[in-house]
């Protein structure tokens, strides 16, 4: 057999000892220095999303009095866990939004597992609801139904439990990218506008990160293309949402709810939407034409007002705005109340 | 669970903690066993009892085959023994080929059925195990029969279980018999190993050149013909440190339990001609298809053409072995028409290259034209389809009109570590990493060490599976 040495020259291997020591002296070192130098720059640890770790979340949705939420990324960043925590102290909060992918799958998924008969609160906006976008987010509900063994959970826990605390695993910070932002800037990265908590709840911190890669780029132009190109009348629109209709059903019929949300967008985002998708031909039929309870924003007081930095997400402060107000129209609508202690 | 996931350290310490207890040399080894066993199911646990049945299956046939030594019967054991383990390597790994390649050839209507079959993951290294195992025992190589721990512990011993290196029973079942424990300086190295290897995964494989590759490949012929070559180098490397990356971390992991593992790669990209490539690339895999394959044809005993056909037929089975897909025989092909090649031009004038005036000179020049040509094949392996690989081609000679571009802080790492891992390679065409690293200052090696560990700590993107792993 071939092999790189013999036994007899691990008698000399006392040098290598004390280049392991010293080795891990100096890691050790560098890895502190590392990490204090970019918690003086002002970055705080992030966890970043995956799918994995959707995952790890999907696993909590049986929890008695559960409330999930689904989405994209305007749930994500829009829906301020501490102000939930304050109203509702014994109903968990389950964070399922993914960025840039409908909810429909995941919708579907919860509604065909038995288990589960917690409350849905799903962000929707149209686009989102429609034929195109409806298995969006299948390849995160496969992963969970095929992909979950024990040692990815295990591993994923480690992972986020690191990430959590240690500001360098943050992959903005990783020397290669440092190194090539360095190269095409000479500036060293700044604290990023978004921050991932381990629950996959982000908020959005407009006024001190960076935004300059946004998690979600307007082009006026694009948009409204978007909607000339694919013009969708009333009827295909109400067609579109009765077919979600069952999953609504299912999920009532073991005694979960599902409400469905349009989070606030603002400036030309909101322009666009209203001239193309006005709330009088699309949204408010939703509650004469179908039996799915619906949130629009600009009927929760004071909401209307609230502007998006990006035109369609929430800075962290607007979003507890938000979800107080949602909360406390869903508690006086019976659709989420306040459990009594 | 992979040797670059964090579940694998918390694994590693506690089954190395639980083998330095002070207990029984058999008791320790059915620990490593049930480890491997646990290190396997990670992945799919139902595949645990396939594998368990290969192990009973094949340590049966060897006694059947041992018991009827005197007869005619070992050879009617030896070839039920084989073609058992054929019938699972082809039933899991080629069905679904050979079925899709017959209705094809048939001219079958319809679309393919749907072919529910789970592959179960390091098949093909422990069926290549099992076979040899068999063939060494036909032709008495193994005098003494392993009881079936020591087999199951070989088959499944979890450092070399999913990805190799192939090692031969003939050389790991004597290391069973006796107990072994590693002295300091053994777990000492075999922990440098771990994190060399680690390294060439994580940061140079993973964080470095796989995105270069994957960016090139994605849209092949679509780049101007220089990234092209940036990335048809990108991903020579990325497969070199992805998998010699792998081979070190099992070196490396067996070391700290004592046992040794034949070197897998030895500078492979400074051989000096196919049949050097070959010595020195997958070593483990290309001297099993020798041994196994090549010389039970003929080898190179007979006629100058049947010569050229064993090569042939043994590169394009290797090919089919890396996956069921043509791209991989026809690179494996291509390895072969290397080879026929190089016997043809080299046959008549042995000596020639000892006598040159500038032989160092002239070897690195074979050790170019060896890698360039090693690149070109990488073309077809690493392509999904051959539209693909003739796309690449055509942007790698300036035929596709891409006008694509990489950053230069993309280009620039790549072309770095490729050139430094050349002269690396070259430099080291004749010294082993032990030596390397004993010769090495301490304080020298200390800072090396620091480095791999500060980057392996501030570097990992995703937890990349191994490429080989798919294999």
């Amino acid at each position: 057999m071939h092999s790189s040495i013999s036994s007899s020259e691990f008698q000399t291997s006392a040098s290598l000892i004390k280049a392991w020591l010293l080795g891990i002296c100096l890691a050790a070192a560098a890895l502190t220095v590392w990490e204090l130098a970019w918690r003086q720059l002002g970055h705080v640890p992030s966890v970043p999303d995956d799918k994995l770790l959707w995952c790890s979340q999907r696993r909590l949705v049986y929890a008695s009095n559960a409330v999930v939420l689904l989405g994209t990324s305007r749930m994500h960043v829009g829906f301020s866990k501490e102000i939930f925590r304050a109203l509702h102290r014994d109903r968990p909060l389950i964070q399922l939004a993914i960025e840039g992918h409908g909810p429909i799958a995941t919708l579907r998924d919860l509604a065909s597992d038995n288990k589960f008969s917690g409350k849905v609160l799903c962000e929707v906006f149209t686009d989102a609801l429609l034929p195109a976008a409806v298995n969006a987010q299948q390849p995160w509900v496969d992963a969970f139904h095929q992909q979950l063994t024990l040692e990815k959970r295990l591993g994923k826990d480690l992972q986020v439990f690191l990430q959590s605390h240690l500001v360098f695993l943050d992959w903005h910070l990783n020397p290669k990218r440092v190194l090539s932002e360095w190269m095409r800037s000479h500036h060293l990265p700044r604290p990023f506008y978004i921050r991932g908590f381990p629950d996959r709840f982000m908020e959005a911190d407009f006024s001190a990160g960076d935004s300059s890669q946004r998690l979600f780029a307007f082009d006026p132009a694009k948009g409204r293309a978007a909607y000339t190109d694919d013009p969708l009348t009333q009827a295909e629109w109400i067609t579109h949402v009765k077919s979600l209709e069952p999953f609504v059903t299912a999920i009532r019929k073991r005694g979960g709810s599902v409400v469905f949300v349009v989070f606030p967008i603002s400036g030309q985002v909101r322009k666009i939407e209203e001239e193309f998708r006005p709330k009088s031909l699309f949204w408010d039929p939703i509650r004469t034409e179908t039996f799915i309870r619906l949130e629009h924003y600009s009927e929760l007081p004071g909401i209307a007002q609230l502007s998006c930095p990006d035109g369609s997400h929430l800075d962290k402060r607007d979003a507890r705005v938000f979800t107080a107000a949602l909360l406390s129209d869903l508690h006086v609508s019976r659709q989420l109340p306040i459990l009594s202690r | 669970m992979a040797f670059n996931s964090l579940t694998f350290l918390c694994f590693l310490l506690i089954v190395f903690l639980a083998h330095r207890l002070p207990l029984p040399w058999s008791l320790k080894k059915a620990n490593l066993l049930l480890a491997s066993y646990t290190f396997y199911a990670a992945w799919h646990w139902p595949m645990v009892f396939l594998l368990i049945g290969a192990t009973v299956f094949n340590w049966l046939v060897a006694q059947r085959i041992c018991s009827t030594v005197e007869s005619k019967r070992p050879a009617v054991w030896l070839m039920f023994g084989l073609a058992g383990n054929v019938f699972v390597l082809g039933y899991f790994k080629y069905g679904i080929f050979l079925i899709e390649n017959v209705r094809r050839l048939l001219g079958l209507p319809g679309n393919s059925p749907h072919w529910n079959i789970v592959l179960p993951i390091a098949i093909s290294f422990f069926t290549f195990h099992n076979i040899s195992y068999l063939m060494d025992v036909h032709r008495r190589k193994i005098h003494r029969l392993p009881t079936l721990l020591d087999y199951a512990f070989y088959l499944a011993f979890f450092p070399h279980l999913i990805a190799g290196p192939i090692v031969r029973a003939s050389d790991f079942l004597p290391q069973c018999e006796q107990a072994r424990s590693a002295a300091a300086g053994e777990i000492v190295w075999g922990f440098t190993l771990f994190v060399f290897g680690l390294f060439q995964k994580v940061v140079l494989a993973d964080a470095t050149l796989g995105p270069v590759a994957n960016a090139i490949f994605d849209h092949a012929g679509e780049y101007r013909p220089s990234d092209c070559w940036v990335g048809v180098l990108a991903f020579s490397g990325q497969i070199f440190f992805d998998f010699a990356g792998y081979s070190t971390c099992a070196i490396g992991v067996a070391h700290c339990f004592g046992f040794r593992f034949p070197e897998n790669f030895h500078s492979p990209y400074a051989a000096d001609g196919f049949s050097d490539f070959w010595k020195r690339w997958h070593i483990t895999l290309s001297s099993w298809l020798r041994d196994y394959l090549y010389i039970p044809l003929g080898g190179n005993r007979s006629s100058v053409e049947r010569l050229y056909l064993n090569l042939m037929l043994t590169m394009l089975i290797g090919g089919l072995w890396h996956g069921a897909a043509w791209n991989f025989v026809f690179w494996g092909g291509l390895h072969g028409i290397y080879l026929i090649t190089e016997r043809i031009l080299s046959s008549p004038r042995p000596a020639r290259q000892q006598t040159g005036v500038y032989p160092a000179a002239f070897r690195l020049v074979r050790v170019l034209l060896t890698f360039f040509f090693v690149n070109l094949a990488w073309v077809f392996f690493r392509s999904k389809s051959f539209p693909n690989s003739f796309a690449m081609l055509a942007g790698l000679f300036g035929m596709s009109h891409g006008a694509n571009s990489l950053a230069t802080a993309s280009t620039a790492p790549v072309i770095f570590v490729m050139a430094s891992a050349l002269a690396l390679q070259f430099w080291s065409r004749e010294r082993s990493l032990w030596r390397i690293g004993v010769d090495c200052h301490w304080a020298l090696l200390s800072v090396v060490l620091a480095s791999m560990i500060f980057c392996l700590c501030t570097m990992p993107e995703n937890e990349n599976a191994f490429i080989y792993f798919q294999f």
